[in-house]
């Protein structure tokens, strides 16, 4: 899903305000810059809330809430909890540059009209348009290659369907390959200066890897039993509940968000638990499916040193390069956290009146959320890069991608992760114009 | 939309399975094309139709054995023999105890002490009805007649809540 929320001021510094991880080398004030310059990029619909855990933004006219997401408004109420429309990269009207959704509900298989934003579409173009980009499609890098001085001097790369071999000279080498493979990437570069991978002089490229804990709960609204399905399909979720004091909050550090309906209308979940056969149970099922309301809960993950990518010591892959190893287990936080955030799934439900209700899933991290493996940080014991996405022992090498988050809060990451990178742009062009570079 | 009946005819295809065998999947075109089972004997097949029809029967939209779930499982067991053991067990002992011919309310009440099993008897009931339930959900008489789905199109406008009950 496309959501794009920023972290909020104490996000940023959990040790200093929870007593746990790290602070980051960078504060909510320092970023806020750059992340009005994603949402302009982006182009991010939604309200502005005036919430000090979700802080607002600039965002275009936001997806009008469902039936089922007011019901469940009004009883978030009670608890302390409220929903409101989601944040995500979604031209939800035209003139911005490209087309209007039209709530087909097809946005996970693939916006047919590019109406979501993604940076194939969305931002390849405009550097093509400049003449300064050249694309390699279907190549891979084998390794970055040092000078004498140490700095980085070229990339190997490879065509991946015939094995030809090509090496790139540069002056600023920046890796975006996403957490585990730009960790890996340092560590299968080893040249006799960085025996243990590049930048990797104090043992932390592929360290505290981390995301996000998933869980989910179905349910089905008493007020909306019976009543007509029509197409409520729309752009999937439409709503999201910030991060509130759940019920036995205090178990746990950090908290979790909660995002709302993010699946179509088209298959009855609930057909199968629907007890009986024959025409009430026929019946039963198209009565139900129309109070369908799912709630898919994100919870942070304390980013632990033992939670780690290596490379793997046998076997290697069809190009003959180690494959990462993921040694990664939840912690006592974590599994608090998915206990308190299906509770309160359930409890919201309670509230709302539901009829039928599912769980669907055991403690998941499949969110495509992870980050850490070249973590940037204060402490040159516990980091790789500085506050810029620059490595601390190699000054041309940046790494400007999820791997970089000192720790990760309940909100998803894309929006800090693009801010970060326009940073981190910035600052390239600067040092370049001081000749650090 | 010139696009949808594209679309519906390849989500029938893709949910449901092998369907080569077909030229059409609506109630009508099936009643017309008679059918040799592949995993199941004529008998055991017999039963398997009766069967799903009585997990999912027609009412006001057509049921399960209309739109083809009995052949579908039939080619679905086939391939799948974990699933084809299960079968050939449960209605080895369906054929046994005389379904075929018992009058209909006792067939009602035999498969309801089959829901309510823990054995193997259970076992067997989950599997037919998830199997049934799966395919008929999938197909077009189950998607857009019975449950009278309507999304998988484009809107210009998405209209919200305008209840104030909801709110």
């Amino acid at each position: 899903m496309p959501f794009r929320f920023c972290f909020s001021a104490a996000d940023f510094r959990e040790w200093s305000v929870n007593g746990i991880e790290e602070d980051w080398p960078i504060s909510y004030d320092e970023l806020a810059p750059y992340y009005d310059r994603a949402e302009e990029l982006m182009v991010v619909c939604g309200t502005r809330e005036n919430m000090e855990v979700l802080p607002d933004g600039r965002f275009i006219r936001p997806l009008p809430l469902r039936c089922s997401e007011s019901i469940l408004g009004r009883a978030a109420k009670k608890f302390g909890a409220s929903v409101i429309p989601v944040r995500k990269a979604l031209a939800t009207e035209a003139g911005h540059g490209r087309a209007a959704c039209h709530y087909c509900g097809h946005c996970m298989q693939g916006c047919g009209v590019s109406a979501i934003f993604n940076t194939a579409e969305h931002v390849i173009p405009h550097a093509q348009r400049t003449g300064r980009l050249t694309l390699r499609s279907g190549w891979m890098v084998r390794e970055l290659r040092t000078d004498e001085d140490g700095r980085i001097q070229s990339a190997v790369i490879f065509d991946r369907d015939t094995r030809q071999e090509d090496e790139i000279r540069a002056n600023v080498f920046a890796v975006c390959g996403g957490n585990i493979e730009s960790a890996r990437l340092l560590l299968n570069s080893r040249p006799r200066r960085f025996p243990n991978g590049l930048a990797n002089n104090n043992d932390t490229v592929g360290r505290y890897l981390h995301g996000h804990i998933v869980g989910e709960a179905q349910g089905y609204l008493k007020d909306l039993v019976g009543t007509k399905l029509g197409n409520l399909d729309g752009a999937l979720d439409h709503a999201y509940i910030p991060r509130f004091d759940s019920p036995g909050h205090g178990d746990y550090a950090g908290g979790f968000g909660v995002q709302l309906n993010a699946r179509s209308y088209m298959t009855p979940h609930h057909a199968r638990f629907v007890p009986g056969f024959g025409r009430e149970f026929k019946q039963r099922v198209r009565d139900l499916h129309p109070a369908h309301t799912s709630a898919l809960a994100f919870g942070k993950v304390v980013a632990h040193a033992d939670n780690r990518m290596t490379l793997h010591p046998t076997r290697v892959d069809d190009y003959g390069l180690p494959l990462p190893h993921v040694n990664f287990h939840w912690q006592s936080n974590d599994i608090a956290m998915y206990k308190g955030m299906l509770d309160a799934c359930h409890k919201l439900y309670d509230l709302a009146g539901v009829v039928f209700r599912a769980q669907r899933r055991g403690p998941s991290g499949f969110a495509s959320h992870e980050v850490g493996c070249v973590r940037m940080g204060k402490n040159p014991k516990m980091s790789v890069l500085n506050e810029f996405n620059q490595t601390r022992e190699i000054n041309n090498l940046f790494v400007v991608d999820g791997s970089s988050f000192t720790t990760f809060p309940e909100k998803n990451p894309t929006l800090t992760i693009v801010a970060l990178a326009v940073r981190a742009a910035e600052n390239i062009m600067k040092m370049k114009g001081r000749g650090e570079l | 939309m010139p696009d949808q009946p594209t679309r519906r005819k390849a989500l029938v295809q893709i949910t449901a399975g092998a369907s080569a065998t077909f030229t059409s999947w609506s109630p009508a075109a099936l009643a017309q094309e008679p059918y040799q089972p592949k995993a199941l004997s004529e008998g055991k097949f017999k039963i398997l139709t009766a069967l799903v029809d009585m997990i999912i029967p027609a009412t006001d939209t057509p049921g399960a054995v209309a739109v083809g779930v009995d052949r579908m499982v039939d080619e679905a067991l086939v391939e799948n023999d974990n699933a084809r053991v299960g079968f050939l067990s449960g209605l080895s002992q369906l054929e046994q105890s005389g379904f075929a011919a018992l009058p209909a309310p006792d067939r009602t009440k035999l498969l309801e002490e089959y829901s309510q099993a823990i054995d193997a008897r259970g076992d067997f009931f989950r599997l037919l009805k998830g199997l049934t339930v799966d395919r008929y959900y999938s197909s077009e008489v189950g998607i857009h007649e019975e449950l009278g789905y309507e999304g998988n199109t484009a809107l210009a406008e998405f209209p919200g809540c305008t209840h104030e009950e909801h709110r």
